[in-house]
């Protein structure tokens, strides 16, 4: 028999799927069907949040953040890092495990790594990693599942993870509910400023299961070239009253005989977001239903609109139908100035030579990349981007799992503190020297040093900071303090759907991705937008919709 | 002489027969961290899901168009382009063309589709030109019907040359006497071709069909995961794209382990079919017993 | 010999040129690319075919602090003792099934054949390499690959073209199978024997999801898995992106697929040597 079958009986038993366990045991069984292995749709009692706080170790942001997420913002990078974990985290506790993606190559190995051994004095233990590169990491993961290897701490895949999320965690996965939900958080101090949006992704059947990677709360709205918009007459973007005002100003921009167009791949959730439609669904407060985003009145204008967009060729020729893994492609198809507007990440807006603001400025000095914001006056922005992931812990002795927390505590550390510096460019001197403004360069051995992903355990929001532009910092803050108080509510934070669990970012997701740009493309009239709609909801959206009305129903008792 | 086969039966025992009660996992709602023991038994549901759906089918239609095509236009191009080679007379030149043309084996999809794109996509090349000449500018990249044209177009510059390789080989292996005879009779270039090179390698390009066949219904995934959004899924997907976005996406392996598993008996039919097929024209295909 | 015609001579060159230039200049491109700075990239919006600002920047991202010299060992390693290990039970078993006369053998082929169409996925073959604790070990990236079915098939079908009269004389002065097949059917064989080592050495060359699935230290990853980290590298979509390297994406990526050729390229003449010899030189001119 495979090890895969050795299944933690009692694990079953404490979540009442062991009423099926006795038949369960033997293979060819056919009864007891979904009771005893699917998940149920369910609320996420705000009860269960840790009371989050912003952490404050006395390093001065230059821009301030909030505890909704708006990050702290940077113009240098402290002198002094101070301490942001008291004492020796693991002491005493055996050697830890943990799995997790990584962007980075291979680090060096302990015995050679600077960066690695002094965080290990620092916490006073051991920490294997496996780090895994990132489009791999849902096979990894799998397998580790299948063959019951998981380590003590493990990330959670991005795409790709378990259909029944909720029953895998709770066979495998220690309650954190205990150790973080109110007042208890306040001994992980850096793990509080977590917001409280990605907390409530990690709970699952009343039990809070796991330490966010968190994220910026939204993704932003793409980027677009403040130097064009201006000569196109729009220097400020609330000149941007509405959707006609931007579809206007899209056909000024485009220039095919100067190789230059308006749009670079997709503008759609650009669009949606000015029209004022919400982030895959919305609900009705008073009546608890819900819609989602293709049903409703403003998703469609914004899809009508990019399809007149797509049509008048404001789009570069050929981007509408670049895969994600092209990316790269068509980033630099902006960057070298072939469009005004481009939607991607924040995150790449900043990174040293080759984001936005460094590669833009090499080619041309006169390009102005700014972070875009949605338009208009029923504008909202979503919660897209609240985090990479979640770190989970395998069952384990509340004192274990005590050590384990501290462990995510100490890499959730913030700007400007010892750990964090440590983490993220190793040992001064060794790993990284200090240029004339006191900003850290990570030397050819620090770069190595520092690749071990550590960050990928845990993280709070991740500062904005850039040693070299100081106005790229401020329109980063500045895209951030707009769009964070303009979040569309997401009601699917405080509820639980088996099936949007299991399909939402799925076959769903691809369904609706496909018929959008069939109708965005023109390969499709318009009219088959209720088609779309149609199959979307038959395809599992209408079921997840039941699920999360029920489970409203539910925790209204 | 069986003796000197045991290792590898053995290898093939273990490493693939053990693996394929994996398969169960078609007939069953698996969740890994259950594994295969404690997993929900659902019997033919997973392939019923997968037949009801209009887009399975037309995912199967787009495989079977895909895969003829590449049988009738690229299979063919290593064998000529191999016969081109032996024909040239420097040996220098013929191992300098050889050992140029295998290499784009080796670049990956990702790249290869983006070197494609600047020649034939929206932007590039082509349509640059034929603007340029008052024609409308022709994106062939977003044009579904052209696009098992463009896949074919794609692997004959991937993998024309590294499959001149073994036909090579088999060239090596005709009997020069044959051609000698053949020469002294008068045939010309064209008859020696077409009645001592091409049945000399008759053995070698039957088997290569047979083999071709058996993997007919997967159609390059990665090739075309990079480009089914430019042409969108009525003409881009394909079985294997389908298992990814209605099975793994999702995480429901039993669904793609239930595809997988239709894929491999229509695999295996088409090969046993074929190669019944090759005895009756009275060659060896991939094997034959001791009927003989 | 009739001289080949002029017309003909004309057409072949000009197929030739045009395959060879269609396949050259992409490759010229990879190898520019490798070189450029972010400027030459942005600029160009695709291949640089010379780049104007010429850096090395990619090569030393990739280069640093021996990672990738360590997983280059590796990999020589494992190709070196994957190849001759899959060449001997190939061998084997191709010419332990090549002759009709076995019972069994036609069972055993079909055995063989059959694994090319089934491929139950990553799972059951993770169980199986963790059942036999091979995980963590080397072994995993050699063993559950050892034979290819293709390679098998067709090894074994160049051996059943072998003139059957040659057997049957070596027979009668007594040969015993072992030493038909060590003096007879290898020497006459190199050709294939030639193709096939190839192949299996690209194969364990290239290989690196069995790496990815079966190793958990990063130390012992093998040359193209340590690559891969090389190419994501910059993707993040999260995180303040420090301490990533200052080369441009593509340039890291042509440069990952230069290092991943470049041993191929010193390999494959000494192969090349037999499966384009000029054995037939005037016998098919024209």
């Amino acid at each position: 028999m495979p090890s895969s079958a050795r299944i933690d009986r009692r694990a079953l038993l404490r979540t009442g799927a062991g009423l099926c366990l006795t038949l369960a045991a033997t293979p060819l069984m056919t009864a007891c069907g979904d009771g005893g292995t699917k998940a149920r749709p369910g609320t996420r009692s705000p009860k269960l949040l840790p009371h989050t706080a912003v952490r404050d170790i006395g390093v001065k942001p230059d821009l301030p953040g909030t505890a909704e997420g708006v990050p702290q913002a940077f113009f240098r990078y402290p002198a002094t890092p101070l301490p942001a974990v008291k004492g020796r985290p693991l002491k005493g506790a055996e050697p830890v495990s943990a799995a997790m993606e990584t962007f980075a190559p291979p680090p060096a190995g302990r015995e050679r790594n600077a960066a690695w051994r002094a965080i290990e004095k620092k916490l006073g233990g051991t920490v294997d990693l496996t780090a895994v590169p990132a489009d791999d990491y849902p096979s990894k993961f799998s397998t580790m599942v299948a063959g019951n290897n998981l380590p003590d701490l493990f990330m959670y895949p991005e795409t790709g993870g378990l259909d029944n999320k909720a029953g895998f965690l709770a066979a495998t996965c220690a309650d954190l509910t205990p150790f973080l939900a109110g007042d208890g958080i306040e001994a992980y101090p850096n793990l509080a400023a977590i917001p409280k949006g990605a907390w409530q992704k990690a709970i699952y059947d009343g039990k809070l299961y796991g330490v966010p990677i968190s994220r910026a709360v939204t993704g932003g709205a793409g980027f677009y070239r403040h130097d064009l918009f201006a000569r196109a007459g729009v220097s400020d973007l609330d000149e941007i009253t509405g959707l006609d005002r931007f579809t206007e100003l899209c056909k000024e921009l485009t220039r095919p005989g100067h190789d230059q167009y308006a749009i670079m791949a997709d503008v759609t959730n650009l669009l949606a977001m000015s029209a004022g439609a919400p982030y895959h669904w919305r609900m009705d407060a008073k009546s608890g239903r819900f819609t989602a985003d293709l049903e409703t009145d403003e998703y469609r204008l914004a899809v009508e609109t990019a399809r007149k967009l797509h049509e008048a060729g404001c789009f570069y020729p050929g981007s509408l139908g670049m895969s994600g893994a092209q990316k790269a492609q068509y980033t630099d198809l902006f960057k070298n100035g072939k469009a005004a507007y481009v939607y991607d990440g924040m995150p790449p807006y900043l990174t040293p030579s080759t984001g936005y603001v460094a590669a833009m400025a090499a080619v041309d000095k006169t390009y102005d990349p700014r972070p875009m914001t949605p338009f208009g006056s029923g504008a909202v922005s979503w919660t897209d981007n609240l985090s990479l992931s979640t770190t989970f812990v395998r069952k384990a002795p509340a004192a274990r799992v005590k050590q384990l927390l501290a462990l995510a505590d100490f890499v959730a550390a913030p700007f400007g503190s010892e750990e964090y510096t440590l983490i993220n460019y190793g040992v001064e001197g060794t790993d990284f020297t200090r240029d004339t403004h006191g900003n850290p360069v990570l030397t050819k051995r620090g770069t190595q040093d520092v690749a071990a992903p550590w960050k990928m355990l845990a993280s709070a929001v991740p500062a904005v900071f850039s040693p070299t532009s100081k106005d790229a910092v401020r329109y980063a803050h500045a895209a951030y303090s707009k769009m964070i108080p303009m979040l569309a509510p997401d009601p699917t934070l405080a509820v639980f759907s088996p099936t949007w669990e299991a399909k939402g970012t799925g076959s769903l997701h691809t369904l609706k991705q496909d018929g959008l740009k069939d109708i965005i493309s023109g390969r499709k009239p318009m009219s088959a937008y209720d088609g779309l709609v149609k199959d979307y909801l038959d395809k599992g959206a209408e079921k997840a919709r039941g699920e999360f009305e029920e489970a409203l129903q539910k925790g209204k008792k | 002489m069986l003796l000197l086969a045991l290792p590898g039966l053995a290898y093939f025992v273990v490493f693939h027969y053990v693996p394929l009660l994996g398969y169960m996992v078609a007939f069953q709602d698996y969740q890994p961290y259950l594994g295969y023991m404690h997993s929900v038994w659902v019997g033919f549901t997973n392939f019923t899901t997968a037949f009801a759906q209009p887009a399975f089918w037309s995912a199967v239609g787009n495989t079977l168009q895909i895969a003829v095509i590449q049988l009738v236009f690229f299979f063919p191009v290593p064998i000529g382009l191999a016969l081109l080679l032996n024909s040239v007379v420097s040996e220098r030149l013929r191992r300098f063309v050889q050992s140029v043309v295998y290499l784009p084996h080796f670049i990956g999809w990702v790249i290869i589709v983006s070197i494609f794109q600047q020649i034939l996509g929206g932007a590039g090349l082509l349509p640059d030109v034929l603007g340029s000449l008052g024609l409308p500018r022709y994106d062939m990249m977003s044009d579904p019907e052209a696009f098992p044209w463009l896949l074919t177009l794609q692997m004959v510059w991937k993998d024309a040359g590294w499959g001149t390789i073994i036909i090579l080989a088999a060239l090596l292996t005709i009997d020069r006497q044959s051609y000698e005879a053949a020469a002294i009779d008068g045939a010309g270039p064209a008859r020696r071709l077409w009645h001592v090179t091409l049945p000399g390698l008759a053995p070698v390009i039957i088997l290569l069909l047979i083999l071709n066949l058996g993997q007919v219904l997967s159609v390059g995934f990665e090739q075309i995961l990079l480009q089914r959004d430019a042409v969108g899924p009525g003409a881009g997907e394909v079985l294997d794209t389908y298992v990814y976005y209605h099975g793994i996406k999702d995480n429901d392996w039993g669904v793609a382990a239930a595809v997988g598993l239709i894929k491999a008996v229509i695999g295996t039919a088409l090969v046993l079919g074929a190669n019944k097929v090759a005895h009756r024209l009275g060659h060896e295909g991939v094997y034959r017993g001791a009927d003989r | 010999m009739e001289k080949p015609r002029k017309a003909t001579l004309v057409a072949k060159a000009a197929v030739l040129s045009v395959v060879v230039l269609a396949v050259a200049y992409p490759l010229l491109g990879v190898i520019g690319t490798s070189f450029a700075s972010q400027t030459d990239i942005v600029e160009s919006t695709g291949l640089v075919l010379w780049p104007d600002h010429p850096t090395l920047e990619a090569y030393r991202t990739l280069f640093t602090g021996g990672v990738v010299l360590r997983a280059l060992l590796v990999s020589i390693g494992i190709t070196v003792v994957g190849t001759v290990a899959s060449l001997l039970i190939t061998i084997g078993m191709a010419y332990g099934l090549s002759r009709r006369d076995v019972t069994g053998s036609r069972f055993m082929l079909m055995t063989a054949l059959f694994t090319m169409l089934f491929n139950p996925g990553i799972i059951p073959n993770f169980l199986l390499v963790n059942e036999l604790g091979l995980y963590d070990t080397y072994a995993a990236l050699v063993l559950p690959t050892l034979v290819s079915a293709f390679n098998l098939v067709v090894l074994r079908s160049f051996f059943m073209n072998l003139p059957g009269e040659l057997f049957d004389a070596a027979r009668v002065d007594g040969a015993g199978d072992l030493r038909i097949l060590v003096r007879l059917v290898l020497p006459l064989s190199k050709a294939v024997l030639a193709v096939i080592s190839l192949f299996y050495a690209v194969t364990y060359w290239n290989a690196f999801f069995n790496a990815l699935l079966y190793l958990d230290d990063s130390e012992k990853w093998p040359i193209p898995l340590v690559l891969r980290t090389f190419v994501l590298q910059g993707q993040s979509l999260g995180g303040t992106a420090l301490g990533e390297s200052t080369a441009p994406h593509q340039s890291v990526q042509m440069a990952v697929l230069v290092v991943a050729v470049v041993p191929i390229l010193l390999v494959y003449p000494f192969l090349q040597r037999y499966f384009t010899k000029g054995v037939l030189t005037g016998a098919v001119k024209g």
